[in-house]
């Protein structure tokens, strides 16, 4: 009983965080000095000032008029029915645009997981086994290094060698999986540098517990004992940070797609802002942020199902 | 007198990560204060006859696109990124501290108040959120502090008041205590190591985001000396040119990795730390 009522105070504050997020994004019309109508119309028009009575009729076209409350009641109903607006500067639906990104950037996310994964369990389980010696030295120098690298460096480096000097990838844009090599290499490693020395430590500390040794007292192989009786004592942790990880990894997005063309999320937030497209801006706030939420809330979620010790921590 | 950890683990001697990071720190603080006196020439000041030499007596490291010199550009930048990042960490440890220690402090309800907003502001993507803000304080990397330190705030103030409340009701601040050990001294000895920790992770953290953002043009205004946008500027040359992309990638490479050893060693010397 007390889970369920534990799960509902998570759900609740999950939706109270929804409110106040919509809250920032409605906000941001009236936030902007000025009069919010004539500020959106002068931007329309490249910054000539309006006439005051194309203002008004603009004004009373969008509902700025309105008291506030009723203003926001509005723009939330209109959300919730899934009209966003239409972005100041390409013209088409918000929601529309919003779509496409939000795929591309799961596609990358995805990737940028695989990548992680492929790199970080390997490697950190090789570490723990070579604890102290060359290899796990050499592991754990290379990790600092990659979280000390900036990743738009990193990509531009790998453009060079790969798409411009060996010519075997493009060098961006959105198109099959050889257009998401690079991008995903970036995220993923430079996310691997933390995952390396989790796993590693993970590892060594379960190589040392008692259930372990009996594997290998009874005369398992090095791989058995690893697959079948470390990995699956680390796997709540384990997943419990790559949930963490997959939602810091939109700060990454941010840079990493400008950088390669990539049409998703982060490039379009980075392109709202850059040209001031209020609705544009508005909707991937509220997408970013409820995305966000989400996946926190279900990062928890597994964790306590996972590995009931945690359940009191929900 | 010993330090309380040291009963706990024999103190290590100075490890080479430690050494390593306060030297490469060191010298990256001489570059902050020092640097643009050290310029050979006027980092702003571009010869458009001179664009994109290689490497010279006069131009020691050549010059870039515009024809500035590039080296003098590097050491000018040392005093922009840097000094964002810090501001911006030094603004959210500030408000960050400030709350945690009221919390701490506070009787419950101002306490559970207090921690509920934390929780509220973290539970937010914080790039995002500060993107969003920074674009509504009119862009520029003065407006990406302002909107970092508006957000970051929250993970000094739940770091600090957990400490103190964790340390508080343990035995052996309890014998301090009784031993006639001041708070002051306490708060020193067993909550700032921890506290040097988050700063010294913040801080490289800031300083790979506010060049990554002045890279995409969401940071530092276009001509200014910064790494990112540095990089940025001289991204058409990277095949003809890539020692204008690498150099200014490394100096940022070098200030992280300095910090990062520094905050990786202080973190493995705490008290209950895990390889």
């Amino acid at each position: 009983m007390t889970v369920f009522l534990r799960l509902a105070t998570r759900l609740g504050f999950g939706a109270v965080l929804l409110v106040l997020l919509s809250l920032v994004g409605f906000g941001l019309f009236h936030a902007l000095p000025g009069d919010a109508a004539r500020q959106l119309l002068s931007q329309m028009m490249d910054g000539a000032p309006p006439d005051a009575a194309v203002t008004d009729d603009f004004r009373r076209s969008l509902g700025l008029d309105r008291p506030l409350h009723e203003q926001y009641l509005t723009w939330l109903g209109r959300l919730l029915q899934g009209e966003l607006g239409r972005s100041l500067q390409t013209g088409n639906p918000v929601a529309l645009e919003l779509g496409i990104r939000a795929r591309a950037s799961l596609e990358l996310m995805a990737a940028s997981l695989l990548v992680l994964l492929a790199l970080s369990l390997p490697l950190g389980l090789w570490a723990a086994l070579r604890a102290g010696r060359l290899p796990d030295r050499v592991i754990l120098s290379v990790s600092v290094l990659a979280l000390s690298m900036p990743n738009f460096w990193l990509g531009l480096l790998l453009l060079l060698l790969f798409a411009l000097v060996l010519g075997l990838l493009p060098v961006g844009g959105y198109g099959g999986a050889a257009h998401l090599v690079l991008p995903a290499l970036v995220v993923g490693s430079s996310m691997a540098g933390l995952t390396v020395r989790y796993v590693r430590s993970w590892t060594i500390d379960a190589l040392g517990a008692d259930h372990v040794r009996t594997a290998r007292a009874k005369g398992l192989s090095t791989p058995r004992v690893l697959l079948g009786h470390v990995l699956p004592g680390t796997l709540p942790a384990l997943l419990t940070l790559l949930g963490l990880q997959a939602a810091r990894m939109f700060d990454s997005l941010v840079v990493v797609e400008t950088v390669f063309g990539w049409p998703g999320m982060g490039s379009y937030l980075a392109g709202a802002v850059l040209s001031r497209d209020l609705p544009s801006m508005q909707a991937a706030l509220l997408a970013i942020g409820a995305a966000y939420i989400a996946m926190n809330l279900a990062v928890d979620l597994l964790a306590a199902r996972l590995d009931p010790r945690a359940e009191g921590l929900l | 007198m010993s330090a309380a950890s040291d009963t706990a683990a024999p103190p290590a001697p100075l490890a080479p990560r430690l050494r390593w990071g306060l030297l490469l720190l060191g010298l990256m603080a001489l570059l902050m204060v020092l640097g643009p006196e050290l310029a050979p020439h006027d980092p702003e000041l571009g010869r458009l006859r001179d664009r994109l030499l290689p490497p010279s007596l006069t131009y020691p490291l050549g010059t870039d696109a515009m024809g500035c010199c590039l080296l003098s550009r590097l050491l000018a930048a040392f005093r922009v990124t840097p000094v964002a990042a810090l501001a911006a960490v030094g603004l959210s440890a500030a408000l960050g501290c400030a709350v945690g220690l009221l919390s701490a402090l506070a009787p419950p309800l101002l306490d559970r108040c207090l921690m509920r907003l934390v929780e509220g502001v973290l539970a937010l993507p914080l790039l995002a959120v500060a993107l969003v803000l920074s674009g509504l304080f009119g862009l520029g990397l003065r407006a990406m502090v302002i909107a970092i330190a508006l957000l970051h705030w929250a993970d000094y103030a739940r770091v600090l008041r957990n400490l103190i409340v964790a340390e508080r009701g343990k035995l052996y601040v309890r014998a301090a205590e009784a031993l006639g050990c001041p708070p002051f001294a306490l708060l020193r000895r067993h909550v700032l190591p921890a506290l040097c920790v988050l700063l010294a992770h913040s801080l490289s953290w800031a300083i790979l985001t506010f060049a990554g953002l002045s890279f995409i043009g969401l940071g530092a205004e276009p001509g200014t000396p910064e790494f990112g946008l540095m990089i940025a500027e001289s991204r058409s040359h990277l095949r003809s040119h890539p020692q204008l992309v690498l150099v200014p990638g490394l100096a940022i490479m070098l200030f992280v990795l300095a910090l990062n050893l520094l905050g990786d060693r202080v973190r493995d010397r705490l008290p209950g730390a895990s390889r």
